[in-house]
């Protein structure tokens, strides 16, 4: 298997500039990108005019850990002949932690990883941060949703007034 | 500020995720909030729940109406229906997503009955006798019900009393279908304000009891005594058995006979 140096490296450039060099198989866990590779096999500079620096770089994290996860658990297949059950769960359980701990950001980081996960199709990535936006906001009320995300409340008193007696129950505190 | 803009799409993504009664509270956020949860959009997305299951038996030990609803975590439960004191003295008429239609022919007067709550209601009295009386009640479109009864056939059409539960009150109307009344079988489903009908030989009469106004729907086969329509995900969906298919078609605009045969099942296989 190609190593290392031998790899095609990929020049990815941010909004804002700067650039990040990663394989080819870190680059190919965004479909956006393998798309391109498949389509011209020369490109090797990539500018995503929709993700900046800071978020580039964090998306560019996540796809090293997952594909390093994927390239050891091969390569303990390979070397014993066949994966053994407890390392296999343990690697995924580590890979959790790691994914839960990456996960550990403010709101807007949070939505800027959305926004990228979705344009640069990184499946895994995009279902865990609308999982956490889910977690996040689903016992709150509607005043906290708008204060997390700054939203205004644009509806009228009677508008509000009308969601609410529709169902009321909604409303109660336990959730 | 930084503000999150997210778009409608990717906020549907998340907000799939949620219970249904944070979608609910929800649609107080914002306008662009209420817009998306109300949208049929996010209905489509949302699972199918079945909530009851109405079982009448006629053993001896299950004389009575029973009937069981699925739980949150997926058992099928029984329901006490003892809190409702009319329930020897009247029949079943109809139920509908948790609610149950009783009549008691004798004192001419119909309840509606949440089984999931314990509650139970008595109607005003209807104006005119009932020749087919169903309960349309959809919660994902609203908490309203109406209780439609058929009064009169008349030449293409019928004369309806409606009551609603939004505004207590009785209503008369006339409606139109487009084809005989002898063509109705008693098989109607209701979502979303439209009442569906199955009519011979291969009709859905699609009725909006909001404007009382009649579509008619052309059926990809002709019906037969075990034809049946429904909804999942937010479209329309119609089924039948014929000889041993089962045969699931889902309605499909972009096709030229307006359906998609979606499932289609040799009953042999899997009783």
């Amino acid at each position: 298997m190609a190593r290392s140096s031998t790899e095609n490296m990929i020049t990815l450039m941010s909004s804002d500039g700067e650039e990040f060099m990663v394989t080819e198989k870190v680059a190919r866990e965004c479909t956006t990108i393998r798309n391109m590779l498949e389509d011209d096999c020369v490109i090797t500079n990539i500018p995503l005019p929709n993700v900046t620096s800071d978020i580039l770089s964090m998306v560019i994290e996540y796809c090293m850990e997952h594909v390093a996860a994927a390239e050891k658990a091969a390569a303990e297949t390979a070397e014993k002949g066949s994966s053994s059950a407890p390392a296999a769960a343990k690697a995924n359980k580590d890979l959790e932690e790691w994914d839960k701990a990456f996960m550990n950001v403010d709101v807007y980081t949070l939505c800027d990883l959305i926004l990228a996960a979705n344009y640069l199709n990184v499946s895994g990535l995009l279902d865990l941060t609308i999982q956490t936006a889910a977690n996040l906001i689903k016992g709150k009320s509607p005043e906290q949703i708008r204060k997390t995300f700054h939203i205004q409340n644009d509806l009228s008193l009677e508008e509000e007034e009308k969601i609410r007696s529709q169902t009321p129950w909604a409303f109660e505190k336990s959730e | 500020m930084k503000a999150c803009n997210l778009t409608d799409d990717l906020l549907v993504e998340i907000l799939v995720r949620l219970p249904f009664k944070s979608l609910c509270r929800f649609k107080c956020v914002s306008k662009s909030w209420c817009r998306v949860i109300s949208d049929n959009f996010l209905r489509q997305r949302l699972p199918p729940i079945v909530t009851g299951l109405f079982l009448r038996s006629e053993s001896a030990q299950f004389k009575k109406a029973r009937y069981a609803y699925t739980s949150s975590n997926g058992t099928v439960q029984d329901c006490n229906l003892n809190f409702f004191p009319f329930g020897e003295k009247s029949t079943v008429v109809h139920g509908a997503n948790g609610l149950l239609l009783y009549f008691s022919s004798a004192l001419r007067t119909y309840y509606v009955v949440n089984t999931g709550m314990k509650l139970w209601v008595s109607l005003p009295k209807a104006q005119k006798a009932a020749q087919l009386s169903m309960l349309a009640f959809d919660p994902y479109s609203s908490t309203d019900y109406r209780v439609v009864c058929f009064t009169a056939w008349r030449a293409q059409g019928a004369e309806l009393e409606i009551y609603s539960s939004e505004t207590g009150k009785w209503d008369q109307h006339e409606v139109k279908f487009g084809v005989e009344p002898d063509a109705l079988s008693s098989r109607m489903h209701y979502f979303n304000s439209l009442l569906y009908i199955i009519a011979n030989p291969n009709m859905i009469v699609a009725v909006n009891l909001k404007k009382i106004s009649c579509n008619l729907i052309r059926l990809p086969e002709k019906i037969n005594s075990l034809s049946h329509v429904g909804h999942c995900q937010g479209r329309l969906h119609y089924a039948h058995i014929d000889g041993n298919k089962l045969k699931i078609w889902m309605i499909n605009y972009l096709n030229r006979s307006g359906w998609e045969l979606k499932h289609e099942i040799n009953l042999r296989e899997i009783i």
